[in-house]
């Protein structure tokens, strides 16, 4: 057992630094100092909310430069979808608690993790009722103009598939953030 | 003064709860510090961790109900803020830790420092290589808590507490050996 005393004795010697010169820091005015805890945001998830965002911004400067009721009603439609998607999904969250840090170890880890696939899957809700929005505006925009010309759109026939291979790809983007959560709570439990 | 016993009852108290706050960081401090060292490698960094952790210990006091020591207590809440925190960090690359020489010993040994000093270095190389439950056992080891204390700050039994830490402890002892070895 000498050799744990010597690893002690050499951790607990190792000198410390300080930023501030180890003031003691002063909350007497602060009640509530919980630090949120977010699940790490991948490079993928980023590009999502950007493709959207600049989606919604297209298809708001189509409407706004095409003549004809056709593409503005498109795109109010899939803004009227996604709000009321996105209200739905607020109002039936779960209502759990955040991990509390004087919690053991072990159970705050698993419920800080819970906790980010709670946050995933509230995500994944909000952004495919918005791309779905998106999707059934341009269908029924793409239908409307086949029914009106008695021929295909090339440009909504396309974009159509482009939404679908989106909303495809979000979908399997947020299973694979999901298991990353479980597979890193695995691993940091062994 | 307050001692640690007053801890539970006078927590809720106004006045005698910022006593109690600066009684536990001024009693805490260097094993706080050193456990940030395991976590976060920047100097900034690693005083950001330390202020979330004195500010989650100052939320956490009124609901301290002395249902277990205050030692596993604070401990318990500086690993959980290090984890979430961890999780915010990306990774960087790993550097090495720079140790402050001490002028006294030194004027006594150099050799012999500069050796002890590299030893010192291999042993934070080696807690801040493992992840997860193995990390929180290794720097609670370090710090000497009990195999009792390591169950009630990780939340396993003694018995899972003794089998990891059989593991860990030559886990650290080859680390340290090897990285000395070839050198």
């Amino acid at each position: 057992m000498n050799g744990d005393v010597d690893l002690r004795e050499l951790w607990q010697s190792q000198p410390v630094d300080t930023v501030f010169g180890g003031r003691v820091p002063r909350f007497g005015l602060l009640e509530d100092l919980t630090v949120p805890v977010y699940a790490p945001l991948s490079p993928w998830r980023r590009a999502n909310y950007v493709l959207l965002c600049a989606w919604f911004v297209w298809t708001g400067w189509r409407q706004g430069n095409n003549a004809g009721w056709l593409p503005q009603a498109s795109f109010w439609f899939a803004v009227g979808v996604g709000l009321v998607g996105v209200v739905l999904v607020l109002l039936q969250r779960d209502r759990t608690h955040p991990p509390q840090p004087e919690e053991s170890v072990h159970s705050y880890r698993t419920a800080l993790f819970g906790e980010f696939e709670r946050q995933i899957r509230v995500e994944k809700r909000i952004i495919l009722l918005l791309w779905g929005g998106c999707l059934a505006s341009s269908t029924l925009e793409a239908a409307a103009q086949i029914l009106k010309r008695g021929a295909w759109d090339l440009e909504a026939v396309g974009g159509l598939v482009f939404l679908i291979l989106v909303i495809a790809a979000a979908d399997r983007m947020y299973r694979r953030a999901t298991n990353a959560v479980r597979s890193r709570l695995k691993l940091e439990a062994e | 003064m307050l001692s640690s016993n007053d801890t539970a009852e006078t927590a809720s108290t106004a006045g005698a709860r910022l006593e109690v706050f600066e009684r536990i960081l001024k009693e805490y401090e260097l094993p706080l510090r050193r456990l940030t060292t395991s976590y976060v490698f920047e100097l900034a960094d690693r005083e950001d961790l330390y202020q979330e952790i004195a500010a989650a210990i100052w939320s956490a006091l009124p609901r301290f109900r002395g249902d277990s020591s205050e030692r596993t207590w604070v401990y318990r809440i500086a690993h959980n803020i290090a984890i979430s925190a961890s999780m915010r960090h990306s990774q960087r690359t790993q550097r090495e830790t720079t140790i402050r020489q001490d002028a006294a010993s030194l004027a006594l040994d150099p050799e012999a420092q500069s050796i002890e000093n590299e030893r010192r270095r291999l042993l934070v190389e080696a807690v801040r290589s493992t992840h997860g439950l193995d990390k929180q056992i290794m720097v609670l080891y370090l710090e000497g808590l009990s195999n009792g204390e390591l169950a009630e700050v990780v939340g396993l039994s003694e018995g899972a507490i003794a089998t990891r830490l059989s593991r860990v402890r030559v886990q650290l002892a080859q680390f340290v050996r090897d990285k000395a070895g070839r050198k």
